[in-house]
């Protein structure tokens, strides 16, 4: 458990792909004593594999010689004449004006650049290219690619060899973010899937959808598929405005987190969940932040039987709508954080910076606080997909579950309030003052408290609340509660700590 | 009109295909578009496309038409791009074969992905005689055929036949 | 070998045009307001053909769906199809009793030229009925035909 957070990826760069790719085609080629260009055909068919290029080769060399195409000898005898006939346009040209592949069949330069030119426009299937002779095997590299393709299409046929050693290596994937060129390249036997791109992508390694810790990559399948099977029932909630619920008019989130005041005059404060009145959140709704309990109290009213089977039916659509909505919106949120992140480290850093006479490098508890922002909604959104699918019958499982959403919820809510509206009074201000300093360790012992929950929560989902009887995720979080103080971030402290926390939670 | 610019290889192909047909096969430009060609291939020995009079092997070499059935009409055409490009050929005369369908059009690898620039005419209609020889049902153009042929083949051996013997007659 | 030596100078035969459009119209062209596919499909020299229209929208045709019967005779495409309406419609360059498109009144088939297709000349007839002095006329009832 304690390498859960040791990075077990790489990210790279078309650079990085190219050296990795030359010094691969090097491995083989010195080797193999064979040239660049035959070990880079090799690789290719043995998907990059080092280790299978070798074993294939010294199993039986004269096997993957024919399969592959590398032929040791000309098929075609030489013949003493001064001419050769070019296979392809019939024409007959001076013997320097033919070109052949190992295999020695004669084709002129013209009819090679056609015939290669249409097989790069037909797709990746040009670096499996043979001689044109129907019976011949003999492969075509790229040293003939680069000597006869016109121009353009050698470009493509690079761009083919650079996706091959991503796409068919089992170790890399290309960052599915629309619009990155990075790749990663992942080791195998490490925990956690979750891979962070350059390009700021999270995603899961496995299954490619959006990094989705806690939750598994089952579960995001079927909540996804499920999204888009109930997507139509779903249009209505996705309508980014909801009718104030006291004068009706119709207010639009454009903020983070839930608590919602109505413009004025009616400024009615309330709660986007559940349009219940803020002032109502408190105990009952599992904290004055949260508001995560999906209502059952219907069914349990004195309903006969028919009344209930029709309720049934509905409950079904609302219990779905319920967990939905609050996926929906904590994935708004994240993307509303997102947003403000970059505002903040745009915008807004510099100006705290000359108002307080702070230097920028002393207010990255702001950019903190935002990261573990975006993290949390994250985190939490995902949980709503596992509220929907786990413990349905484990009634204890299920509302500890609950308890430990509802906290997490309300932690989250407390520091995005903070960074988010108690911090506008400071961006608003003439001057430096003492309030700031205050704000400072207020928002940084947030963000770390908030940090430290979120991190057991995952591992108790992780783990199936296997400690459920114990309650020792809770009070473990009570004590590092107790227990942070901040202090200069400069490491994420992601490591000792934790693993040893979430020991105390295994036992 | 429509012929100059008549690449080499094309001229070449055309002047062998007449001057050392293949057996059982000719294949000859259409008058007024060289890269059009009317072809005939006779239905291969022993199988159900052959003429019904022929068992006693009358000389196949011969491309005249062998009048008691087994003579399949064929168009072929050169596009623009070939040789890059394969030809396209169909079957005009009604035939009973599991990769050919109703339209005549053939599923024949080298005919599509399987295509290289260094394969012929000539090729190719050998090509498509060996196919007549020995039909595919498991990659099927019709499936109908195809069927019949998996769960009944000596019955569908027979309608190939007398799909020959009504259509392919040498008319 | 002779790349790029003037495309114009290879022509399509007959056969090998129409199979061409069959494939296209097997696709499915465009916004599929537009189709068309064989009649007979044992027909060696695919020479019935049904086209389908869907009338242009802000037209009286809006919404209705035209078929038409496209004959591809052995001269095509050196010579247009002869097309005629099967669904009663009313406009100009149709024949009120026959459904029949007259070339005369209907330009892409006065000046045919062997590259035009089937396609054209429905999407032809698409854009006629959205012309002034077609999309306001008054229609025949929908469901009749000629």
């Amino acid at each position: 458990m304690c390498f859960l957070f040791q990075k077990s990826y790489t990210v790279l760069k078309e650079e990085d792909i190219l050296h990795r790719q030359e010094d691969d085609v090097t491995r083989v080629s010195t080797v193999l004593s064979i040239t660049r260009v035959a070990a880079s055909i090799l690789l290719r068919h043995y998907n990059w594999s080092i280790s299978k290029v070798h074993d294939a080769w010294f199993a039986d060399e004269d096997a993957v010689r024919k399969s592959v195409g590398l032929l040791d000898k000309q098929v075609v005898q030489l013949s003493n004449a001064r001419e050769l006939t070019c296979g392809i346009c019939f024409d007959t040209f001076p013997c320097d004006k033919i070109i052949s592949a190992a295999c020695g069949h004669p084709f002129c330069n013209t009819c090679w650049s056609g015939y290669i030119s249409t097989t790069i426009n037909d797709g990746p299937g040009c670096l499996m290219l043979r001689c044109p002779d129907p019976s011949c095997q003999a492969a075509v590299g790229q040293d003939m690619i680069n000597l006869l393709a016109p121009g353009g299409d050698k470009d493509k046929y690079s761009r083919y060899l650079l996706r091959s050693y991503i796409e068919d290596n089992r170790k890399t994937k290309w960052c599915p973010a629309p619009g990155c060129e990075y790749a990663i390249d992942f080791a195998a036997g490490s925990g956690s899937f979750d891979v962070s791109c350059l390009c700021s992508h999270n995603f899961c390694w496995n299954c490619v959808e959006e990094a989705h810790r806690p939750v598994d990559c089952g579960t995001v399948t079927k909540w996804i598929l499920k999204n888009s099977a109930e997507s139509e029932n779903m249009n209505w909630i996705l309508a980014n405005s909801k009718p104030c619920p006291k004068c009706k008019r119709p207010i639009e989130k454009n903020q983070g987190c839930m608590h919602m005041t109505c413009t004025p005059p009616c400024k009615f404060e309330f709660c986007w969940l559940c349009l219940g009145a803020w002032s109502d959140h408190g105990e009952r709704t599992g904290g004055f932040y949260a508001c995560n309990r999906y209502e059952a109290a219907k069914q349990e009213g004195a309903y006969d039987e028919s009344e209930r089977r029709r309720e049934m039916a509905k409950n079904s659509l609302e219990r779905y709508t319920h967990y939905y909505e609050r996926w929906a919106s904590n994935q708004s949120s994240r993307q509303k954080a997102l947003a403000d992140l970059h505002q903040m480290q745009t915008v807004h850093l510099e100006k705290l910076s000359d108002i307080h006479c702070t230097p920028e490098s002393q207010l990255k508890f702001i950019t903190e606080a935002w990261l573990q922002i975006v993290e949390c909604r994250r985190v939490l959104k995902w949980t709503y997909a596992y509220g929907f699918y786990v413990h349905e019958h484990e009634q204890a499982k299920r509302q500890f579950f609950e308890y430990l959403q509802g906290e997490a919820e309300s932690g989250l809510e407390r520091l995005h309030q903070c960074a988010e509206k108690e911090l506008q009074q400071f961006i608003a201000a003439d001057g430096p003052s003492k309030e700031f300093d205050e704000f400072r360790t207020k928002l940084a012992g947030l963000t770390s408290v908030t940090k430290n929950y979120f991190e057991n929560l995952v591992r108790a989902l992780e783990n199936g609340l296997a400690d459920v009887d114990s309650h020792g995720a809770c009070s473990k979080t009570t004590s590092s509660k107790n227990a942070v103080v901040s202090k200069g971030k400069g490491s994420k402290g992601k490591g000792g700590k934790i693993g040893g926390s979430s020991k105390n939670g295994d036992d | 009109m429509a012929n100059s610019n008549l690449p080499r290889r094309i001229i070449k192909e055309t002047q062998r295909l007449l001057s050392e047909p293949a057996p059982g096969i000719s294949a000859s430009p259409s008058e007024d578009n060289m890269r059009y060609f009317n072809v005939m291939i006779l239905g291969p020995t022993q199988s159900p496309y052959e003429g019904l009079g022929s068992w006693r092997s009358p000389s196949t070499s011969s491309c005249g038409v062998v009048e008691t059935g087994g003579v399949f009409k064929l168009e072929l055409f050169l596009p623009e791009e070939y040789p890059m490009a394969a030809p396209k050929v169909r079957f005009l005369t009604k035939i009973y074969h599991p990769n050919i369908d109703k339209l005549g059009r053939i599923c024949l690898d080298i005919l599509k992905d399987k295509w290289s620039p260094a394969l012929q005419i000539r090729t190719v209609l050998l090509s498509i005689q060996a196919l007549l020889s020995a039909p595919n049902p498991d990659d099927p153009l019709s499936e109908n055929i195809a069927k019949h042929w998996k769960t009944k083949e000596a019955e569908a051996v027979e309608t190939a036949k007398e799909w020959t013997r009504l259509y392919a007659s040498g008319a | 070998m002779t790349l790029g030596s003037g495309g114009s100078s290879v022509v399509v035969p007959r056969n090998f045009r129409l199979l061409e459009e069959l494939e296209r119209g097997e696709k499915g062209i465009g916004d599929g307001t537009v189709s068309y596919g064989m009649d007979d499909g044992d027909d060696i020299y695919m020479r019935s053909w049904t086209g389908t229209v869907i009338g242009p929208h802000n037209t009286v045709h809006e919404g209705r769906i035209y078929q038409l019967k496209l004959f591809c005779d052995k001269d095509y495409p050196e010579k247009p199809p002869s097309v005629r309406f099967h669904s009663r419609i009313n406009i100009t360059c149709v024949n009120h009793e026959t459904g029949v498109v007259e070339p005369k009144k209907f330009a892409l088939l006065a000046n045919w030229q062997r590259e035009y297709t089937m396609e054209d000349i429905l999407t032809q007839l698409k854009k006629e009925m959205a012309t002034p002095h077609n999309r306001k006329l008054v229609q025949p009832p929908e469901g009749t035909y000629f």
